[in-house]
């Protein structure tokens, strides 16, 4: 059964493009991390400049639960431009 | 008289409607002006001082150091995201000019985002050592480990070299700018060599501060980011195979 911590270390793994690495999330024990955009050259369709990051998980054992974790508004780019793309 | 005056109340009441309205509308548009206004000129600000930088053989030069600013990378912050930081001096004996200009951008394609650790000069050529800040730039950069990325100026531009290219005087030096940027409540017009060694004092990843001859292991810091170009991060496809659910 996936805790409640480690949907929320999940969750706070998803912010990589805009922190040190010494401040990003590490990952739960028993989990496997997969399938990161933007950045991805497979997927050049999520550039970094809309400011959409997502990474995934699988669960060691039991192989058929995935998390999709999605980050939040990137505010480096300045709060006007969030606003008027809607990235709130 | 008092008939006059109930026929003209419904006249004038739709009319004062109106104009108080129209005030309101320009009020609104008035105050959403004046906020992005504020918000914009909040993100275009610049931090700028000089500071004393020890070169290897005792000598000091002065650099100006200016960053233009962006917004707060995380709602938590407290510092601005730096978009781009341009370094200027002048190099020693020959009176000329030298610029480093370096980019921040995470969302463009160009190799950018170094930090600077150190600047030097030997034997009348400059040479820069900087780490790559943050994952997107270390992956940008090939993932070097040592996880440093130097520098000869030669031609009049910045040409990346090797370690071996490196002058062996500067390996194992340590930081004689200041790296990153000093928190802007504290920021100073200018750095002597000790203030710029205090600024550095807390700094205790040795590949921040340090020009290293050897790889590090264990994927400390820097070399622990995930590598966006492998298989694992590049495809959707679950590492694992998922197992097929039972018929119901």
């Amino acid at each position: 059964m996936t805790t409640s911590i480690q949907y929320a270390l999940m969750a706070g793994a998803a912010y990589i493009s805009n922190r040190d690495p010494k401040n990003q999330f590490p990952i739960p024990q028993g989990w496997l991390e997969f399938a990161h955009v933007p950045n991805n050259p497979d997927y050049p369709m999520f550039t970094a400049a809309s400011g959409f990051e997502a990474v995934s998980f699988q669960n060691i054992a039991n192989p058929n639960e995935i998390v999709i974790s999605f980050g939040g508004t990137d505010f480096s780019k300045g709060i006007p431009g969030a606003l008027f793309t809607g990235d709130f | 008289m008092q008939k006059h005056k109930a026929m003209l109340t419904p006249l004038i009441l739709p009319l004062i409607l109106k104009i108080l309205h129209g005030m309101l509308k320009q009020i609104t548009k008035l105050g959403l002006i004046l906020m992005m206004g504020v918000s914009m000129s909040a993100c275009s600000s610049t931090a700028s001082w000089k500071e004393d930088v020890l070169l290897h053989d005792g000598r000091k030069i002065v650099i100006s150091v200016l960053n233009n600013l962006g917004g707060y990378p995380a709602i938590e912050s407290r510092e601005r995201s730096t978009i781009d930081e341009t370094v200027t001096f002048t190099l020693p004996d020959v009176n000329r000019e030298i610029v480093w200009k370096m980019g921040f951008r995470d969302d463009v394609p160009e190799l950018n985002s170094l930090n600077l650790i150190r600047l030097d000069v030997v034997k009348g050529v400059p040479y820069v050592a900087t780490y790559p800040a943050g994952c997107i730039a270390y992956n940008k950069w090939g993932r070097p480990n040592p996880p440093q990325v130097l520098f000869k100026y030669e031609g009049e531009q910045w040409k990346r070299i090797t370690l071996a290219e490196f002058p062996a005087e500067l390996i194992n030096a340590h930081a004689n700018v200041i790296v990153g940027r000093p928190k802007a409540s504290l920021l100073k017009s200018f750095y002597t060599v000790e203030g710029v060694d205090a600024e550095n004092h807390d700094i205790s990843t040795p590949e921040y501060k340090t020009i290293l001859r050897e790889a590090v292991k264990n994927g400390d810091a820097i070399t622990s980011c995930p590598d966006f170009n492998s298989q694992q991060y590049r495809s959707f496809n679950p590492p694992l195979p998922m197992k097929p659910l039972p018929e119901k």
